[in-house]
């Protein structure tokens, strides 16, 4: 298969892994150690680079005649960790269960994105007063999954709530370009953390992040008013983030004060108490999976258990956890039916739809008619 | 011919007159059926299934519902040795007979449920919708035990974080008018809490004061219409209270509060369900 159409596998994952082992105990020994060299993010995952819009896009196979759609439409799947303080170990957590994560949404014997070509952005964020507020990853399908993990700077440290997730919800807004949205569909965005934030989002911070273009590029990506003297509340950009993305605020621990807040942004359904921080792959594959209506609260348990590897009782906690969510959201939307499945053939890259089969036999009839041309001159 | 639709569990349900639902939504479709023993049931159908998702979650609150009623009646048991009345929660809600994927039906899911707890048969129940100023009102005596039974089962729902605020309309609400039974029907955007904050609890307290004041032909301001049962305006004013939301203690002191009023006012016994041209 061609490199760029790889997927997260166990090889490249463990090669990953060990190679992040050596560098040192935590699985962002890498990107800590150039934060002290002196040399900032890498700029894979630096949200300044590689024209600050995080872009999901649909992978054609242009070896041949046409295009070919070759790992089914593209869907977004962006996780925002909170590493600050107590949640500092999150990201050593998160790239632990990593492989378990993807099986569960791609490999795995049942995933619950298993017609899409699963993309992935992980996120972190620390305080304002840090180095990095925000640190975001590109698009990924494979490997760079995992290496752009490793990249990555938790503060580990901090003091009181509220953090400052908001910087990235505004990222997940307003600078992520999904080709799933182009179809009528939503991608899907969770944001961890065991705090409340800051209602605040305050123009100086939002250049610091994504750099002094911030505003220009989330007008070059169809958002109009948003300037250094209009800029939207956490509320207003939670909004706007659900109007792509079936979004989530999952919640570590049981503080009130965070369940309050985050209630009041997302709303009841879309806040989730994780049972505890191990089965945070668990809970998003079950989100996804009920979502989608490919998992259904019936067997939910039992899916839990045989792929989630999970015992009954935390089976039934994560169940009980999830089951506010608007089930079945995604498959409502219209063209959910009719997607354009892996192996379709396109006539451009960047169309929606497949060619037609008129289409695609004028072309061939075209291309026999232009050759045998060529033959006769060459004759 | 009639539709028969089986469900795993072996059961076969006849549905009453396949090509007219008694009710519909975007989401599914409500037919009569059949149960085993020749009970008369409901069966819900989703309109696709990509509507699935509604169904599936109805079915889950149903079985939650089913399983506090049965803890808390075995509770009350206990603690009373046997010697009060049930409780009979589970009367505010369907009984949940089966819940299934039918492929003969295009994989749509398909919920059953029992309504036997409240009605013999599906005419003997009423839309609280079908009462109220333009319509026919209610006498106050008559909005009493319906009040009464809708603030009972808010101390049930509100005492299991279980929140009720978008299935309380009066389209939602059945009445049989004969046996004094309350039934919400559809719970399928209920949603779980740990625990209710105190403005969603005065919330729906204040809803469904709202509704029993339109069953008695009330204005906007929550003014009941001059009654010979209704000797001063201390009833009229206990709901004005509860539409504000500014009222003393919980739902479950507000419930024994209420009846304390309605007893001072009225003698106790079987009233029949009255109204008023």
């Amino acid at each position: 298969m061609p490199k760029d159409m790889e997927i997260l596998s166990s090889d490249a994952y463990t090669r990953v892994r060990e190679e992040t082992k050596r560098k040192g105990d935590s699985a962002t020994s890498a990107g800590e150690q150039r934060h002290r060299d002196g040399k900032g993010l890498h700029p894979t995952v630096d949200p300044k680079s590689y024209g600050v819009i995080r872009r999901s896009l649909n992978r054609f196979d242009e070896t041949g005649k046409h295009p070919v759609l070759t790992m089914g439409v593209a869907m977004l799947v962006e996780t925002r960790f909170d590493t600050t303080s107590s949640m500092g170990g999150s990201l050593d957590q998160a790239f632990e269960s990593l492989l378990h994560f993807y099986d569960l949404l791609k490999t795995g014997k049942n995933p619950v994105l298993r017609r899409y070509d699963a993309q992935l952005i992980t996120s972190m964020f620390n305080d304002v007063e840090d180095d990095y507020v925000l640190i975001r990853s590109m698009a990924e399908m494979g490997a760079k999954i995992a290496e752009q993990m490793t990249l990555m700077v938790p503060e580990r440290a901090g003091g009181d709530e509220p953090e400052d997730p908001q910087y990235g919800i505004f990222g997940g807004a307003y600078l992520t370009a999904a080709d799933i949205n182009r179809y009528g569909l939503k991608s899907y965005d969770f944001t961890v953390s065991d705090a409340p934030a800051r209602d605040e989002i305050i123009p100086g911070v939002l250049v610091k992040v994504f750099g002094k273009e911030v505003f220009e590029k989330v007008e070059e990506n169809g958002f109009k008013g948003i300037t250094k003297d209009n800029v939207p509340s956490t509320k207003q950009a939670v909004k706007a983030l659900l109007q792509r993305a079936h979004g989530f605020f999952l919640q570590v621990r049981d503080h009130e004060s965070t369940s309050r807040f985050w209630t009041s942004l997302y709303g009841r359904e879309r806040v989730v108490k994780l049972p505890s921080a191990e089965v945070l792959p668990q809970v998003q594959a079950s989100i996804i999976g009920l979502t989608e209506g490919i998992l259904d609260l019936q067997t939910l348990e039992g899916y839990l258990v045989k792929e989630g590897g999970l015992e009954k009782e935390v089976a039934q906690q994560i169940k009980k956890a999830v089951a506010n969510i608007p089930i079945g959201a995604q498959s409502i939307l219209p063209n959910f039916t009719k997607l354009p499945e892996a192996g379709s053939l396109f006539a451009n890259k960047r169309d929606l739809w497949p060619a037609t089969e008129d289409f695609l036999r004028e072309k061939d009839e075209k291309g026999k008619k232009e050759t045998k041309i060529w033959k006769r001159k060459k004759g | 011919m009639s539709l028969q639709i089986k469900g795993p569990s072996g059961n076969t349900y006849e549905v009453v007159h396949e090509k007219s639902a008694i009710g519909a939504t975007e989401h599914f479709s409500v037919y009569e059926c059949v149960l085993p023993e020749g009970k008369i049931g409901l069966l819900k159908i989703a309109a696709t299934p990509e509507h699935n998702g509604l169904l599936d979650k109805e079915a889950y609150v149903l079985e939650q519902l089913i399983s506090y009623a049965k803890d808390l009646e075995e509770d009350y048991a206990r603690e009373t040795g046997g010697t009060k009345p049930p409780l009979n929660n589970h009367f505010f809600f369907p009984n949940l007979v089966e819940s299934f994927i039918d492929p003969t039906q295009n994989n749509r899911r398909v919920l059953v449920v029992d309504m036997s707890n409240v009605a013999k048969t599906l005419s003997d129940l009423v839309p609280l919708s079908e009462f109220g100023k333009e319509k026919v009102v209610v006498d106050p005596r008559s909005s009493a035990w319906i009040m009464g039974k809708l603030l009972k089962l808010l101390v049930f729902t509100q005492s299991n974080g279980v929140l009720t605020s978008e299935v309380l309309t009066s389209e939602n609400i059945l009445i049989n008018k004969e046996r004094h039974f309350v039934c919400i029907f559809d719970w399928s955007v209920t949603t779980f809490t740990d625990q209710l904050t105190r403005l969603e609890e005065t919330t729906e307290v204040s809803s469904v004061a709202k509704i029993v004041l339109t069953l008695l032909g009330a204005d906007d301001l929550g003014t009941i219409p001059v009654h010979d049962q209704l000797v001063d305006d201390r009833y009229q004013d206990l709901y004005k209270e509860l539409l504000s939301g500014v009222y003393e203690g919980d739902t479950l002191s507000l419930h024994t509060r209420f009846y304390e009023l309605i007893r001072s006012l009225w003698p106790r016994g079987f009233y029949p369900f009255t109204t008023i041209s």
